[in-house]
């Protein structure tokens, strides 16, 4: 009798106790998911900026340097915002679409541009890019050059691709879109959800191609070859009508 | 307290931190692909749709799961009911999960194998009590 008594209050002190942590622990998740969702969710985060590193140039324009493979799903949704930004600033041409790794568990086929034979022309920026092995990660393809290795090895020593860094003061390590956006989709599909304007797939891609933009020019704004400008948002946006050129 | 109640304290708490750090901060991991080829990738795990049960992270439930039975254990409530649904809601999400990690995503998360480690130990320690005593031995 006086057991069972025992056990009623034990009872009664674990299912309030339980209920309280879980609205404790439900509403704390919640508060930090929205929190989280501002900045992270499938947009794009801040790049990480160092602004007291020197800024690195090459054939004296800014280097833009990117490190990828083309078996990578997160490198494949990466491409479409590094294409839409770097045509602001100058030309492609030999884009080839292809598909990232069909042997990826989850995220496989993401259609995308390798940069291999990508000719990117400006008189701003130059265009340093490295894929480092195939679409099925069997064949090396290009090989990281000795400033390269050095960026990579000191701001991403976990070794995650793709890594992007802009003049050597922005980095970003890993994709700023999620390419769980791009599941199940044709090249021909994501040109025309671009070019519509319209969707998730479009705000994500051109989110990160402004967090792109706007770290590239505020290094060329560091750097005093470049163009003064009056006011860099206005700059910004008179350059988004061009992103349908090159899609 | 006996050393399965012990054993149970102990084993939730550290099931329930590490599911704790999973949920909050683990689960904002980059989105990369790793050229450090391993086995072992916490990314690859975090990052793919099976990280989630119908919108909820696994890592949220198992927090639920770990504090059950951190209360359990330190309330001292015996009830073997309550312990029996608690541990075959358990064993079901374990086996889903370890197969999930191995044989589909092909990756596995340190972190999780923590929990999932801590998790059997609890079901040991319950299996062993109910077992051997017909109750659960607080």
């Amino acid at each position: 009798m006086k057991k069972s008594k025992k056990n009623n209050k034990n009872r009664n002190i674990f299912i309030f106790i339980f209920i309280v942590a879980l609205i404790l622990i439900i509403s704390i998740y919640i508060i930090m998911n929205q929190e989280s969702n501002k900045v992270t969710g499938v947009y794009a985060t801040n790049l990480t900026y160092y602004p007291n590193n020197p800024i690195i140039t090459q054939n004296g324009k800014l280097a833009f340097i990117y490190i990828g493979a083309e078996y990578c799903p997160y490198c494949a949704a990466e491409r479409w915002a590094i294409v839409m930004a770097l045509s602001h600033f100058g030309n492609w041409s030999n884009l080839q679409p292809i598909y990232s790794s069909p042997y990826e568990k989850t995220y496989p086929n993401i259609p995308t541009y390798t940069f291999v034979d990508a000719i990117y022309k400006s008189n701003k920026i130059e265009f340093l890019e490295v894929e480092l092995s195939n679409r099925y990660g069997n064949v090396s393809l290009q090989q990281m050059n000795t400033l390269e290795e050095q960026l990579f090895s000191t701001y991403d020593p976990g070794g995650a691709i793709p890594f992007i860094s802009v003049g050597g003061i922005y980095f970003r390590i890993g994709s700023g879109i999620s390419p769980a956006l791009f599941l199940g989709l044709s090249f021909q599909q994501v040109q025309q959800m671009i070019n519509s304007k319209q969707g998730q797939l479009y705000q994500a891609v051109y989110q990160e191609s402004q967090q792109l933009v706007n770290a590239i020019l505020n290094a060329l704004n560091k750097l005093s070859s470049y163009i003064t400008l009056p006011n860099v948002n206005q700059f910004i946006l008179s350059l988004i009508p061009k992103c349908n050129d090159y899609y | 307290m006996t050393i399965i109640r012990y054993i149970i304290l102990a084993f939730s708490l550290l099931g329930f931190s590490d599911s704790s750090y999973i949920t909050f901060f683990e689960s904002n991991a980059t989105l990369s692909c790793n050229t450090n080829l391993s086995f072992i990738s916490c990314e690859n795990v975090l990052n793919s749709p099976y990280s989630h049960l119908f919108g909820i992270p696994w890592s949220l439930l198992g927090m639920i799961w770990f504090i059950a039975f951190l209360l359990l254990s330190l309330t001292g409530y015996d009830d073997v009911l309550i312990h029996v649904i608690f541990m075959f809601l358990g064993i079901g999400s374990l086996i889903y999960l370890i197969f999930v990690e191995i044989g589909v995503i092909g990756y596995i998360c340190l972190y999780c194998t923590i929990a999932h480690v801590s998790a059997i130990l609890i079901i040991v320690s319950l299996v062993y009590s109910i077992s051997k005593y017909k109750k659960i031995l607080y």
